[in-house]
Order: structure tokens, then sequence, then C-alpha cells
């Protein structure tokens, strides 16, 4: 009667130990939303509403007060598996990014590269953030910018 | 054995649906003979039950109580003996010992029960899923309040042809790492 007994109760330990197991691995892929803008100036101030509001507010700070025009070009929502990179189709030339590992499983350590569509790499990078934060690439060209901006979580 | 011998034991015995019984009350009321291998049929079966019952009350009276005496003996040799050290465990920890002595089964039923249901309040709390996964993110990442964010650090950057600056925007919201590229033709047209 013991028995079976001891093996329903190291039954529910192992469960019990899997599942904080499972807890404290390390997760492995990350939902990003990417963003292209191009970035112009014109006679009456506008941002697109397709533009996420922390970005938009961000775009309006520092630098990017020269330009006061924020198209959306085009929005991709991405998920990133370690060590794989994904293609960013873009607009104007393209990207890729590629989710290097999660640290302390709160900050995204990737890299990020983004060129002019005719093969020429415009800049290409490796950054740790936080979840949550944002990683903005301004390429500037006469008269505007080209923006690819992204956050991972 | 004809089918009607078997239709007759069969009614004998009540074993017979509606419409065949009514047939073969029928025919008993029109044939003797078959009558009569009725009631010899239910003579046999008197006979065999009362058969039975004697050879039953043929067995003696003392022999059931030997037998429920063996019954006690065995029941009696398998129960935990009373030994004589019992008075010397009435200490505090004899009576504890006592107690999970008397009620292990309990303690162990309790201890499974508790196990089950901590592993189920685990794996079936809330919060637990991570609605916006993507596929293959086994556990969602943590995304600590924006005050509690470190500062994004850029480890390596190539701007092939042009110029870099790497700025950093903090706010309320968070951090925003900014690489802002100046390709150098456009330096040159400036």
């Amino acid at each position: 009667m013991r028995a079976p007994l001891a093996g329903i109760v190291v039954a529910a330990a192992i469960g019990i130990c899997t599942h904080t197991h499972d807890a404290a691995a390390q997760p492995t892929a990350v939902a990003c939303s990417f963003y292209e803008v191009e970035a112009t100036s014109g006679k009456t101030p506008s941002v697109d509403s397709g533009i996420d509001a922390l970005l938009a507010k961000r775009l309006q700070k520092g630098a990017f007060k020269q330009w006061n025009t924020f198209k959306l070009l085009s929005k991709l929502p991405k998920s990133l598996e370690k060590k794989k990179t994904e293609k960013l189709p873009l607009k104007q030339g393209g990207g890729q990014a590629t989710l290097v590992e999660i640290v302390d499983k709160s900050q995204i350590r990737m890299t990020f590269a983004i060129d002019d569509g005719k093969g020429k790499t415009l800049a290409s990078s490796t950054q740790t953030v936080d979840a949550g934060d944002w990683l903005i690439v301004v390429v500037e060209q006469p008269d505007k910018g080209h923006i690819l901006a992204g956050t991972c979580k | 054995m004809s089918r009607d011998d078997i239709e007759l034991m069969q009614h004998a015995d009540g074993e017979l649906d509606e419409r065949l019984d009514a047939e073969v009350r029928g025919r008993l009321d029109r044939d003797p003979e078959a009558r009569a291998v009725v009631d010899s049929l239910g003579e046999i079966s008197e006979l065999v039950r009362g058969r039975l019952e004697l050879a039953g009350d043929a067995v003696p009276d003392r022999r059931f109580e030997n037998m429920w005496r063996t019954i006690h003996r065995e029941i009696a040799s398998e129960a935990p003996a009373v030994t004589e050290d019992a008075p010397k465990r009435a200490g505090l920890w004899g009576r504890i010992s006592g107690w999970f002595d008397r009620y292990r089964g309990h303690v162990i039923t309790g201890a499974v029960s508790a196990g089950a249901v901590a592993a189920l309040a685990l794996v079936l709390r809330p919060g637990s899923e991570a609605p916006t996964a993507p596929t293959g993110m086994n556990t969602p990442i943590i995304v600590q309040p924006a005050a509690m964010r470190a500062v994004p650090v850029i480890e390596s950057l190539e701007t092939p042809g042009a110029n870099a600056a790497v700025l950093n925007i903090e706010d309320e919201d968070g951090h925003a790492a900014v690489i802002w590229v100046t390709p150098a033709d456009t330096v040159e047209g400036i």
C-alpha cells in the first residue's frame, strides 16, 4: 500500500520540479514590432497615426526636430527566434534582425542591419536593450530621413 | 429433444417471452402429454432444490463455529501486538510518534493531496501564459518597469562609407537607442 503512495508523492514532486525548471528557463524568442518611417519637413506638421505612440513621442525630440512630418512606410510585426535571422522587407531598401540571446530574462541582445536595397550595408550593429525599449536607426538623406525603429518584448 | 420440448422447458423455467409463453400455455390446454411433461419438470426442480437444502442443513453448527473461530484468530494475529514498552512512550515525542503511527495513512494522503493541488496551482495559475508570445517562446521575457531599465548598450557598429553617432533618449517611458547614420555623400552635399 505504501509503495503506490510513495510513487504518487514522487510523481507530484517531479511535476513541481519540472514546472519550476521550466519557469527558470530563459526565453528563446521575442515578439518585435518594426516601423519604417520617412521623415521630411512640411508646412503642416503631421505624424502618421499608424506609428506607435511611444515612437511618435520620441520622433519629436532632439535631433528629430529638424523634421516635422513622419509618414509610416511599413509596419512589420516579427517574431525573432534565437540565432535565426529575420529579413525585414522595407519600402526603401531592406533590413534584417537576429536575436542573439536573452540576458537575465529581460534584456535582448540582437544584431540589426539596414541596407540600401542594392547590396550596400548602410548600418549594422549589435546591441543589448531592455525589453520594451526602442532601437532607432536613422539614415539621413538629402532633405529627409529614413528611419527604421523596433521594439521587442 | 424437439423444439417443442425445449419451449416446454423454457416455459417451466419462465424464460419465454410473452408471445411464445402464450402459445405454450394454449398448447398445454390442448395437449395433455405436454402438460404432463411440464408437471414432471416442475417435480424434478422441486426435488433438486429440496436435496440442496437438506445438504446445507447437514453441515453441523459446530463446524461453522470452528470456521468463525479460525477467522477471528487469523485477524488477531495480524494486528500489531501491544508491547510492554507502550507506557514508556507516554512522553511528548512518544505521543507524537504514536499519533503518526495511528494516522500515517491520513498524513500521507494529505501530503499527496497537497502536492497534487500545489502542482495544479503552479501549472494553472493565471498569467502563466503569454498570449502574445511567438511560436517557440516557452518562457515569456520579463518587461521591467521603465524606471528599472538599463541604458542600451551598443556593442558594435559599422556604417561603411558613412559617419555615425549614437544617442540615448531617456524619458518616463524608458530608453531609445538612436543610431544616426549620415552617409559621406550627404555630408559632402551639405
